[in-house]
């Protein structure tokens, strides 16, 4: 009883120690939580909501972005967004690969190929885009967050929320406002952004309402062609390119936390066999 | 500093000289060992009432009482790790782990890894200069004193009691320095600005004040509540009541 109590006396003091300086967080803007198949101990990616942020990749956001760590192979992966192999081996083919062996300095792309940059350097991606660099999408959504005060935080790990890039991007895209709040000066070229550090962003407004078609399959119900639902498809694509393991993850997290339960039980009862006799 | 980067700035070969000064640490440990295992055997262990082995009621053999304990406990631990390891992996980590490494960009926030978080708050809370002493070597100093300090322990603290738990006041002082040493971390993760700066001055002093003033005063002022006879008294005494 007695440890509890200094336990929690322990625990009442770094709070108070603590408090004066949560309150001096900045003012960092409010991301929403969004709803994510993949979030929780359960999660797994909706394959068709995969396609759908494919689509939107690379209809627009790769005509400026490069993904280079994504080979087309892995887009027929199982958990991903799951294509045939003939659908990946036609949409490589699409593409022109450079590759300095053949006569031309280019070929058709196959499913082992990583998926082509749009530029060639960096300069020129600077170039191109107002002397801001698109970053590279391979990793992106793991490389951006959601930052919780300390110490609120450590309830992500009780509550397994880790989809803090995936929201960022959904936040960051239907962020955008066409006249900054009074007060804010925004540089020619640039655009106000109320998510994005420091407000001015190089990238114009990527998305506008149906500027994707979805096409439904059959049986399916229609997906709005909205900015909120488009940014929402394409996080979620994002996140698995970062990370395509992350249900296989999950699944042996879930056998592995099972077993040692289990195997904890069974050591409590062989502890308490051992120790029965003695006194203690 | 040139010898340790290989070069004017951080390069390949700084990886390089990082890399194998950290192969050399498995060796390290391992030499570590032997002293434990020296130290074990000759000099003999402590106990958590502090007070000697004065009969075989006292002591129990390693294995296997010990070792199956220990083994329970482990599996114990490796429930909350495995949550950790497959659920939230990243969740100690920073997202600018995942931006790729430019000699040319440094981060808007410098942070270390969190273990330590506590001894960067040291070295940025010296931002003056002390006499001669610039704020560089200062905050290096005082950075590195932290942990030297804890090697002059045995002198500092002169308590004839050994066990913590018989020292009503002491036990106060500690709660109070680790309440001390995670503000230190939260400071250490927080931008050096504002109040944060004149806190992680205050958080340092008082870490530095708890080994240098408050261990020896104690030792010296405190009344310790009485011990236990023997080992066995103190555990079956709880045990019972």
């Amino acid at each position: 009883m007695l440890k509890i109590k200094t336990i929690l006396a322990a625990v009442a003091m770094s709070a108070l120690c603590a408090a004066p300086t949560v309150a001096q967080e900045h003012d960092t803007p409010h991301i929403e939580k969004q709803n994510w198949s993949f979030a929780g101990i359960f999660g797994t990616y909706d394959t068709n909501q995969l396609r759908r942020g494919f689509q939107v990749f690379r209809e627009v956001c790769s005509s400026c972005h490069s993904a280079n760590l994504i080979a087309f192979r892995t887009l027929s992966d199982e958990g991903g967004p799951h294509f045939t192999e003939g659908q990946v081996k036609a949409l490589a083919a699409e593409y022109d690969i450079a590759d300095p062996s053949t006569d031309s300095g280019t070929r058709p792309g196959v499913a082992a190929d990583k998926w082509p940059a749009p530029f060639v350097s960096e300069q020129e991606a600077r170039d191109a885009n107002g002397g801001s660099l698109p970053p590279d999408f391979s990793v992106l959504a793991k490389a951006r967050g959601v930052t919780d005060a300390f110490p609120w935080w450590i309830t992500n790990y009780f509550t397994g929320y880790a989809e803090g890039g995936p929201d960022y991007i959904h936040a960051l895209i239907t962020g955008y406002k066409e006249t900054p709040p009074e007060g804010v000066d925004i540089p020619e070229g640039k655009h106000y952004n109320a998510i994005f550090p420091g407000h001015a962003i190089g990238m114009a407004p990527p998305l506008a309402d149906g500027v994707v078609t979805y096409v439904a399959e059959e049986g399916q119900e229609p997906v709005p062609e909205t900015v909120d639902q488009y940014s929402k498809d394409v996080a979620a694509y994002m996140m698995w390119m970062a990370e395509p393991g992350l249900v296989s993850r999950k699944e042996t997290g879930f056998k592995v936390i099972l077993f040692l339960i289990l195997f904890a039980g069974l050591m409590y009862a062989t502890k308490r066999k051992l120790w029965s006799g003695i006194e203690h | 500093m040139s010898l340790l980067r290989g070069g004017f700035a951080v390069g390949n070969p700084t990886l390089n000289r990082f890399f194998s000064l950290h192969y050399l640490l498995p060796f390290i440990i391992a030499a570590v060992v032997v002293l434990h295992i020296w130290a074990l055997h000759v000099p003999g262990n402590n106990n958590p009432v502090g007070v000697e082995v004065k009969s075989d009621r006292d002591t129990l053999p390693f294995h296997p009482y010990y070792t199956m304990k220990d083994l329970y406990g482990i599996v114990l631990f490796a429930i909350p790790f495995a949550w950790f390891v497959f659920f939230i992996p990243d969740i100690l980590g920073h997202p600018d782990n995942y931006i790729m490494a430019n000699s040319q960009v440094t981060p808007a926030h410098i942070v270390p890894e969190w273990y330590f978080l506590p001894f960067y708050a040291i070295l940025r809370a010296i931002d003056f200069n002390i006499l001669f002493i610039d704020s560089k070597l200062g905050g290096v100093i005082f950075f590195a004193g932290s942990i030297v300090i804890l090697f002059f322990l045995p002198w500092l603290d002169n308590a004839k009691t050994r066990s913590g738990t018989f020292r009503p006041m002491f036990k106060w002082f500690y709660w109070l320095f680790v309440a001390n040493f995670v503000s230190l971390a939260y400071l250490g993760a927080a931008p050096a600005e504002g109040i944060y700066v004149v806190l992680a001055k205050i958080c340092t002093a008082y870490y530095f004040i708890h080994f240098l003033i408050i261990l020896p005063v104690l030792s010296r002022i405190e009344t310790p509540r009485p011990l236990p006879t023997s080992i066995s008294e103190s555990v079956l005494g709880k045990a019972h009541s």
